[in-house]
């Protein structure tokens, strides 16, 4: 199953679904990482994590270790 | 007699002015209040208050900004202070009784989440909508009378920056009497991951509405070149190291001229009062006291700005998220994150402001590792330690390009931030130990930073250290005055006048005073402390005048040059030297140099790591609102500082 953190810089994808609920991940909710939103992964890190993504006009970061519990299609 | 009529004034209506970070909140707030602004603190707690006054045909309001949110939901200090605010959660302060909405035109998505929320609330609210030119750059297009009709609340473009639509924002906030109606009402039974689905879905589906991205114009070449530049990760980092560079390169060399004319000033108006009083306690006490504690303070200032001033432009230009997120990966590796750089940076300057700083950090936790980090970086008020012994022990040589000199204090930089990440590893693994922290954070458009806005920040920094670090730095420099003047002893003083009048040649003249003044030291209760813990730093290779000197520094460190300059003013060639010849020539009484080079290495070493300054002790316990953090950290601060010190000395002494 892909998730957010296998994204690559450019590469877009549809949240399907959220595997695990913690405080990071109702932080990036708040900030509508939620199911049906279309992201795209714009920039990486040198190393690759975090990640930054646009979301409808929003550009938000996190690290892999959040990013792996939002699954994408 | 005639009666005036009494004017019953009603009371002033308030509005708070919220929205997400980066809306545009401050910059609004700025210019709808113009100077009518002022800080305060919030009753109880460490965020501060900033509130203003507008005012529309005799009537007034008063403002309040807040910090930004997501949603109702706080995550960090700073949020929860803001919905405790608008909720009237805090003492002594009632809800308000407008709301003034900030959205970004280019993040409805993002937005909208939060005003739904608040539109719950039952308060009448007023949607500012800005950065409609960033949107037009990107090629964005916001129907706002479709979205007002959406929301069932007045819209209102704005541009903050050159007062377009500030006017017709004003009349609708002093009008707007209606309490909002819930924008979109969900099932009262849903959690928090529940409800902010519920909630996007509906903000996606009137972006789909709204299509605001549809009519898209051409989109802005140079808002295309920056952002290639800047968001690769090779290009950027280079671009930061930079960046960086010419901040430092700023702080240490633009500085300088400011800080001179500051001391020259000091030192000026301390030889007026110093001539106009009569000779004695209130004399020194204003001129060596007041003035000369003042000046040390005030002295850092330039350099505390010219920092500030790039960290805001660079908060401004939507630049800094970018270096925190380029720098995540290293901070990481001492268990930070890239939030903890912004503290970070500020505390080269000072660690007054960059502790406030760390409020951003939402986790207890890495807020307070950070706390305990940032006063190991070189704030400004080691380097006239550094400079004073460097320039007396380094000798002068170059290598190449390389001046030996300046490697010193390069290296002695580097020890600082060796010493506060070893404190974050170890706080990592031991008091402060949990999971690792996340990097979460919104990056901002690129833009243009509005001057009055950074006019208005820089002067509210400004006015925080001088008021927090100036109060409790003066108290301490006028005990350490009093500790260093009193007891006064009669004979050395009789002793003085006799002298005095036995000669008439002004050097001798000098030289007597200044002995007299060596004497005075070593009897005050500085000097018998000083003599008292000879034996504790003995070890260090101190004498009892270091001693006195260092003791003399703990409430602030740069007392400890200062202090220095009066214990070895004494002698017949005291006159003609600079204070770093007399420290290279003070001996013990059996004729030893003290100032070897692995004392003074050692002392380096201490003032590196040492915590000599009570203006950060103040800061930390009314950060961390307990004492606890400030006591570990001056304990620890001090003990390393000693062991470093101590290993320098005896090891160096040994080879
Ligand atoms: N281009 C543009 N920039 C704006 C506008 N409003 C604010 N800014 C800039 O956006 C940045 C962040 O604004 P600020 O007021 O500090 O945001 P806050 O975090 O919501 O208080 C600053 O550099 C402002 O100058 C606007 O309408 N247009």
């Amino acid at each position: 199953m892909k998730t957010l953190k296998d994204l690559n810089a450019d590469e877009s994808g549809i949240i399907i679904g959220i595997s695990e609920i913690n405080d990071d991940v109702l932080r990036l909710m708040s900030m509508g990482l939620v199911v049906g939103a279309e992201i795209k992964c714009e920039g990486l890190s040198l190393g690759g994590d975090p990640k930054f993504f646009s979301l409808y006009g929003s550009q938000i970061t996190a690290r892999n270790n959040t990013l792996h519990f939002f699954k994408i299609s | 007699m005639t009666i005036h009529p009494v004017h019953i004034m009603p009371h002033a209506k308030s509005a708070v002015v919220i929205g997400n970070p980066n809306s545009g909140k401050s910059t609004l707030f700025n210019h709808l209040t113009g100077l009518n602004q002022k800080t305060a603190n919030y009753p109880g707690v460490t965020v501060e208050k900033r509130t203003g006054r507008v005012f529309f045909e005799n009537k007034k309001m008063d403002l309040i900004d807040l910090p930004g949110c997501y949603s109702i939901y706080p995550f960090s200090e700073d949020e929860r202070i803001s919905i405790d605010v608008i909720k009237g959660n805090l003492a002594g302060l009632s809800s308000p009784d407008k709301i003034i909405y900030v959205l970004d035109a280019t993040q409805i998505y993002q937005g909208l989440t939060f005003l739904q929320q608040l539109s719950e609330l039952g308060i009448p609210i007023v949607v500012a909508l800005t950065m409609n030119d960033i949107a037009t750059k990107k090629g964005i297009k916001v129907n706002h009378s479709l979205l007002s009709s959406k929301l069932k609340l007045p819209v209102i473009p704005i541009n903050a920056k050159n007062g377009i639509g500030l006017s017709s924002l004003i009349a609708s906030i002093f009008s707007s009497e209606t309490p909002a109606e819930p924008i979109f009402s969900i099932d009262k039974e849903s959690n928090h991951a529940e409800e902010f689905s519920l909630r996007f879905k509906y903000n996606q589906n009137l972006l789909h509405e709204l299509a605001p991205f549809e009519k898209s114009e051409k989109v802005h070449i140079s808002y295309t070149i920056i952002k290639r530049l800047v968001d690769k990760p090779l290009t950027s980092t280079i671009i930061f190291l930079c960046a960086m560079f010419i901040v430092f390169q700023a702080v240490f060399a633009w500085a300088t001229p400011l800080m001179d004319l500051i001391d020259n000033g000091a030192t000026a108006l301390s030889a007026i009062v110093s001539s106009n009083l009569e000779d004695g306690a209130l004399n020194s006490f204003v001129s060596d006291g007041i003035i000369s504690g003042v000046g040390s303070v005030i002295i850092f200032l330039p350099q505390i700005l010219i920092l500030f001033l790039f960290i805001i432009l660079m908060e401004d230009t939507g630049y800094l998220s970018r270096a925190a997120f380029l720098s995540d990966r290293l901070m990481r590796s001492i268990g930070l994150s890239g939030q903890s750089i912004i503290p970070l940076l500020s505390s080269f300057a000072c660690a007054v402001p960059s502790i406030m700083a760390t409020r951003v950090i939402p986790n207890n936790r890495d807020r307070i590792v950070t706390i305990m980090t940032a006063p190991f970086m070189t704030c400004s008020a080691r380097l006239p330690i550094y400079a004073l012994l460097i320039g007396a022990f380094v000798p002068q040589i170059s290598y190449g390009f390389v001046n030996l000199q300046g490697l010193v204090l390069f290296g002695l930089y580097l020890l600082g931030i060796f010493g506060g990440s070893l404190t974050a590893v170890l706080l990592r693994k031991s008091l402060l130990k949990g999971p690792k922290p996340n990097f979460i954070q919104t990056i901002p458009e690129f833009r243009v930073p509005d001057l009055k806005s950074v006019i208005y920040k820089l002067y509210d920094r400004a006015i925080v250290f001088l008021k927090r670090a100036g109060t409790v730095i003066l108290l301490a420099s006028m005990f350490v005055w009093f500790l260093s003047y009193f007891p006064r002893s009669e004979i050395i003083q009789e002793n003085l006048v006799f002298q005095l009048s036995e000669t008439t040649d002004t050097a001798s003249r000098e030289i007597l005073l200044n002995n007299a003044a060596a004497d005075q030291l070593q009897q005050s209760w500085l000097g018998r402390t000083g003599r008292a813990l000879e034996p504790f730093f003995a070890p260090l290779g101190w004498d009892w005048r270091v001693t006195s000197a260092v003791i003399a520094g703990f409430p602030a460190r740069e007392v400890v040059v200062a202090v220095m300059g009066t214990i070895y003013a004494v002698g017949e060639e005291a006159e003609n030297q600079t204070l770093a010849n007399r420290l290279t020539n003070a001996v013990d009484q059996d004729g030893n140099q003290i100032f070897t080079l692995p004392m003074v290495i050692g002392m380096l070493i201490f003032y590196a790591w040492c915590l000599q300054c009570v203006a950060t002790i103040a800061i930390i316990r009314r950060e961390t609102n307990s004492w606890k953090w400030p006591v570990i950290s001056w304990v620890y601060m001090t003990s390393i500082g000693y062991l470093g010190a101590f290993t320098a000395f005896q090891v160096g002494s040994m080879l």
